[in-house]
């Protein structure tokens, strides 16, 4: 968790006290940018450029406790610049190999059912299930209405819902609310 | 709407967590490498220690500038290392080593423009030797020095794992280009290579060309360059084809045939593209397949839904063919309809 006193300090041009903030965001920003991005290289471009941006821009904060969702809207505008940009070219032959890890046959299930959400749906999921982050701080990051943030949530939750079913779990049943 | 965080939402945001594994040591790394690269004062742009010559400089602006300064004043500086690097047998021979043989003619017919850049940084020095923009790739010969010799890490089979790059013309990032490098190891201290940036859309004839090199196999750093380009116009040949084909809700315009000496591109636009994933294949008129290089492509959301602006690039043939024939091809298990891939099939006559 960062601390709203290594925000100051950073704030005030001390460059520990800001990677301390940055490492302590490091999961919640890769969590993220993949659910944009997917590819690996395309996530550690994102956040290095998020990096240097907040680090040039860090004394622009008002309130330090609210650097997290500031650095994830940073972060969110920086994934959807580049979605809309180049694609690599990728050889068939020869080529970097990628930097996928290995994942278990069952997390591979789990992140095929995020992949089949809408963009915009597998963000609020992620910053919601994930991040665990109120819809109001979502709000604000998307810089979107809370109302906007419910619907899109109550359309993935129902979507989710019907995915995420499993036999030997038992049922994930939905409530309209 | 109310909307409360009940047991439900528990059991879906449970279910998802077990996805997390972590950040990949891969972003990790990336992270801390940037982190590791920033200035004491946040206001002050990154510190990127790279050597000009014999001179250490510590910051990218003063680079240019003093860049700009050698280029101004020793212009004959970069002819008499041209001279010097050309006595080297091996650097004369890139284009063999890394067995390009269009490449390698092109260059024996002078196509190539011959280009004198080096920058060093973490211990690498990259020297950009040529260049050729033949309308399909920009291909950059160059040769990478080690001091302290390459690590087991990039001298993994005969490449680096990884070159990356970013490139713009006349100041501005090329709008959905790729990029592509190969080469081959001289010795533990010196590997030479080609680095090729394909650009979907056509480039001006004559353009200043930013090459900004960010890491090196293993090894973040920055090398920067910066050169005038030229189109060889010896070097391609453009045949308009201007030509579709539909399937069901599937069209595919082939708009034109590029044949240079790098590559053999095929352009065009498609609506309605399918899964599974295909491309194309392209076999002469014998039949012989020609290998494909890759694909680019680009997707626009339109009034009549997505579109896509796409780029197939095969390799250069060693003799021209008379004509070429394309057709989809799915790679993998997924196979597509017999019917499809007929309909869809067409001739190129390039002779």
């Amino acid at each position: 968790m960062c601390s709203e006193e290594d925000v100051r300090l950073a704030q005030q041009g001390h460059k520990e006290a800001f990677v301390r903030v940055i490492k302590a965001t490091e999961g919640t920003m890769y969590r993220v940018a993949k659910s944009i991005l997917h590819s690996e290289e395309g996530v550690a471009d994102a956040i290095q450029d998020t990096i240097l941006k907040s680090y040039s821009s860090i004394t622009s904060l008002r309130e330090p406790r609210f650097f997290k969702t500031w650095i994830i809207r940073i972060l969110i505008n920086r994934c959807h610049q580049m979605l809309t940009s180049d694609r690599r070219f990728v050889p068939l032959g020869d080529w970097i190999e990628s930097v996928e890890e290995a994942v278990s046959y069952e997390s591979v299930e789990l992140q095929d059912v995020l992949n089949r959400l809408k963009v915009d749906h597998r963000v609020i999921v992620t910053l919601y299930y994930l991040e665990d982050i109120p819809i109001n701080d979502i709000s604000e990051m998307l810089q979107i209405p809370a109302g906007t943030v419910k619907s899109r949530l109550s359309a993935a939750r129902k979507q989710l819902v019907i995915l995420l079913r499993s036999e030997g779990e038992g049922r994930i049943s939905y409530d309209f609310h | 709407m109310i909307f409360i965080k009940n047991g439900r939402d528990q059991q879906i945001g449970d279910k998802l967590k077990e996805l997390d594994r972590g950040v990949s040591q891969y972003v990790r790394s990336s992270v801390d490498h940037i982190l590791s690269t920033l200035p004491d004062a946040p206001d002050t742009p990154p510190v990127i220690t790279a050597t000009v010559g014999r001179q250490t400089f510590g910051n990218k602006r003063y680079i240019a500038l003093v860049v700009a300064i050698v280029l101004s004043l020793g212009i004959g500086f970069y002819p008499q290392m041209i001279y010097a690097l050309k006595q080297i047998p091996l650097v004369q021979s890139i284009f063999e080593r890394i067995g390009d043989d269009n490449l390698k003619f092109a260059h024996d017919k002078g196509w190539f423009a011959e280009l004198g850049q080096v920058v060093e940084d973490h211990g690498l020095s990259l020297q950009l030797t040529e260049v050729l923009y033949d309308k399909s790739d920009i291909s950059i010969a160059f040769l990478l020095t080690s001091k302290d010799g390459f690590t087991v890490k990039d001298r993994k089979e005969d490449g680096f794992d990884d070159i990356r790059i970013i490139a713009a013309v006349n100041g501005k990032t090329i709008d959905t280009y790729g990029y592509s490098s190969r080469g081959s190891f001289i010795d533990n201290n010196h590997y030479a290579g080609v680095i090729q940036i394909k650009s979907m859309r056509d480039l001006p004839h004559q353009f200043q060309l930013s090459m900004n090199v960010e890491k090196i196999g293993s090894t973040w750093g920055e090398w920067d360059f910066s050169f005038p380009v030229a189109l060889n116009e010896e070097a391609n040949k453009t045949i308009f084809v201007m030509n579709s084909r539909t399937y069901g809700n599937v069209t595919v315009n082939v708009e034109k045939l590029v044949y240079s000496a790098s590559s053999i591109d095929i352009i065009g636009t498609g609506k309605g593209i399918m899964t599974p994933d295909w491309n194309f294949e392209m076999v002469d008129e014998a039949g012989r397949e020609i290998a494909p290089k890759g694909s680019i492509s680009k997707r626009n959301i339109t009034s009549s839904g997505l579109e896509l602006e796409w780029k197939a690039s095969f390799e250069a043939a060693d003799s021209v063919p008379l004509s070429v024939t394309i057709r989809p091809h799915a790679a993998g298990v997924d196979q597509l309809d017999p019917e499809f891939v007929k309909k869809m099939e067409m001739t190129i006559p390039i002779k």
